[in-house]
């Protein structure tokens, strides 16, 4: 007497698939609105370095100077532990340029968000160029 | 006939019973995983709404003046229709009225529901508190006030941090505001 098998090749497909399915259904609800809000969290914390830096008098003390070094002493100061930025001045002609990140801060993942803002110092325009992302140390 | 009578079959095969077995483990796994599912669209949309919820409201505090620009006026009250909104800028974003900022932090807990009816923290079980420092030019911590209800054990809690300054004292003012329910 033979004996019909159980699991057929169908089954075992449908099986697959409904297990598939799941998953993938899993995968895309976690996480879907994260990166969303992280970039508008990223896009507002910089709006708000930029103000601070062209109300406080830094982009001036900078330029004054010739010095990036307090700018990085801002952003670790002020910044949230998570949160990575740098600043990037430079002149119209991008003859004078200065940069400077937030301590341990130079490695970037991929998400970065820049905000752009312009500085008028002795009618001499200079531009700004602020980049933040998240960080994962 | 007589075969028939003597050996009686049985309902139950083993085959059957290894479907069946199976067929609930499958059903188990499928109720299982849906049941996360369902959990997690829950945990999304809670979080979804606390983010939108929260940057919606911490824009117009750091972002606009109130209306009247006013607010933090003594002879006006909440339970009126004196006070559309607040804000605690000078007028510019993320430069803060250092005056709007005192009576927000000294009136908060007084006034707690009104605020958080006129912050926009209403249709949901919300809870809210602020953390504002205060710091010099040179980064020195000269103030810090916590206000509103801090959440006693772990629940559903979303926490913005943003930077403003003020012009008049030269200071830096770091505004972290949890929201959650």
């Amino acid at each position: 007497m033979k004996k019909g098998m159980l699991f057929t090749i169908e089954a075992m497909l449908g099986l697959l698939l409904v297990i598939l399915l799941l998953v993938s259904i899993y995968d895309n609800i976690s996480d879907s609105k994260l990166p969303k809000f992280s970039n508008l969290y990223l896009f507002d914390i910089s709006n708000d370095i930029l103000v601070l830096f062209r109300h406080s008098g830094e982009i001036d003390k900078v330029i004054t100077t010739k010095n990036p070094n307090t700018l990085g002493i801002f952003l670790d100061y002020m910044l949230p532990y998570h949160i990575c930025s740098s600043i990037e001045i430079s002149d119209h002609l991008g003859t004078e340029s200065y940069i400077s990140f937030k301590p341990g801060c130079v490695i970037r993942n991929q998400n970065v968000v820049s905000v752009f803002g312009s500085h008028i110092i002795d009618e001499e325009i200079y531009y700004i160029n602020i980049q933040s992302w998240i960080s994962f140390k | 006939m007589n075969f028939i009578k003597t050996k009686k079959s049985q309902a139950i095969t083993l085959d059957l019973v290894l479907a069946m077995i199976i067929f609930m483990l499958i059903i188990s796994v499928i109720f299982f995983t849906s049941e996360i599912i369902i959990q997690k669209i829950d945990e999304n949309q809670i979080r979804y709404d606390l983010e939108l919820v929260s940057r919606n409201s911490f824009e117009i505090l750091l972002n606009s003046a109130g209306n009247p620009s006013n607010w933090h006026n003594n002879s006006l009250t909440f339970n009126s229709t004196d006070i559309k909104s607040i804000g605690l800028t000078d007028g510019r974003n993320s430069l803060l009225d250092i005056k709007k900022v005192d009576f927000f932090i000294n009136s908060f807990d007084l006034y707690y529901d009104e605020y958080l009816k006129t912050i926009g923290l209403i249709g949901f079980n919300y809870s809210l508190f602020f953390n504002i420092t205060q710091y010099d030019i040179n980064y020195n911590k000269l103030d810090e006030d916590v206000i509103g209800k801090v959440p006693s054990s772990k629940k559903h809690v979303l926490i913005i941090e943003r930077l403003a300054f003020n012009t008049l004292h030269d200071r830096y003012i770091k505004i972290k505001m949890g929201v959650w329910i």
